[in-house]
């Protein structure tokens, strides 16, 4: 990539006109190295909010979070999350509180000699701030990223935004 | 449900304009225990670091020592937070001849799993500070082999960084591991 040229590409940018359960950022080009995600998102009522990549509900999701929640830190291991990534944005604000802001690094995610670590930042206003490291256990290209409201809906407003990295 | 097809929704916004965010050399180090980025120029504001690592150690983990132009005198601090399984731990090392934080799978991990990375390191270039970094590191690969780390470090010197030269512990890294390395401008 010659000096000049932006390594930083926007890919699909989405404002919620109303409330919606999912969201899926689909047909993801293999062009680029990494993805990076922001969401600024809240729901409209309490669930397990959740990702998954491709569609994938049945692999096993490992994750290791280290997190504070105002009053104590802690650090948690899962290797049981089957099917996606649930309960790792730390807890989802309820209704009337401002939204949670998470990024996402998806590295290596066009890269099929290994399987896929992603760093994960979020921030809560009323719940607490949470890193997370996240392993996809598949060495497939992502091509699909889908975001559930799970037993909720995304609120109106919320954005997700999806980047490309080139390298 | 919202499906986004690429391409028909994606918008160029000014932040993110031609330029801002620049490549400046990918690294894919094979079977070596010593490698650098070698004459970063010293056009950006701030340097990112993108990578993802695992070595042949035979452990189920493994380390670097990175320094900055050269520099092995007692010049580096860091300070961390970390997480491992359901330990959470703090700890900080002050003058030491180099920068020592980063933890990646090793040989004895499960196959495929390797770690990411993000390090950005502020205002490189500029002569009038030391210069101070902030990392995210991890892995997860079992029951008892993850960690996560947040880091910061500190390079007492006021010289732009040219160099990084990382040093692998015992060992060194595999096929699949990518370092790259980005300018961000300033205004």
């Amino acid at each position: 990539m010659p000096a000049g040229v932006s390594a930083l590409t926007p890919l699909a940018n989405l404002t919620l006109g109303s409330a919606q359960a999912t969201v899926t950022f689909s047909s993801i080009s293999s062009a680029y190295r990494d993805l990076r995600v922001v969401l600024v998102a809240g729901v409209t009522s309490g669930g397990a909010a959740y990702w998954r990549m491709n569609n994938d509900s049945t692999s096993t999701y490992l994750w290791h979070t280290l997190e504070g929640n105002g009053s104590t830190a802690s650090a948690t291991y899962n290797g049981n999350n089957y099917g996606g990534m649930n309960n790792n944005f730390v807890a989802w604000p309820t209704a009337g509180n401002p939204p949670t802001i998470v990024t996402l690094d998806v590295m290596d995610y066009s890269i099929t000699d290994k399987f896929k670590p992603i760093l994960s930042r979020t921030n809560a206003k009323n719940n607490g701030t949470n890193a997370m490291i996240v392993h996809w256990p598949s060495t497939t290209a992502i091509n699909t990223l889908t975001f559930t409201a799970g037993g909720s809906t995304w609120t109106a407003g919320s954005t997700f935004a999806l980047y490309g990295v080139s390298a | 449900m919202s499906l986004l097809p690429l391409g028909i929704i994606g918008q160029v916004s000014a932040a993110t304009s031609a330029g801002a965010y620049e490549l400046i050399t990918t690294l894919t180090p094979n079977a070596v225990s010593s490698f650098s980025f070698t004459s970063i120029p010293s056009t950006y504001t701030h340097l990112q670091l993108r990578a993802t690592v695992r070595g042949n150690y035979s452990s189920t983990n493994m380390g670097f020592t990175v320094t900055f132009n050269g520099d092995t005198a007692a010049n580096y601090s860091y300070h961390n937070l970390r997480g491992a399984n359901s330990a959470i731990s703090s700890g900080a090392t002050a003058s030491a001849s180099n920068y020592s934080g980063l933890s990646h799978p090793a040989n004895m991990a499960a196959a495929n799993y390797f770690s990411g990375f993000v390090w950005d390191i502020l205002d490189y270039a500029n002569t009038n500070k030391f210069k101070t970094s902030k990392i995210f590191n991890g892995f997860v690969t079992a029951s008892n082999n993850n960690q996560i780390t947040y880091d910061s470090s500190s390079w007492r010197s006021t010289a732009a960084i040219n160099q990084i030269t990382f040093n692998v512990v015992v060992g060194s890294v595999v096929t699949g591991t990518r370092f790259s390395l980005y300018g961000i401008k300033g205004a």
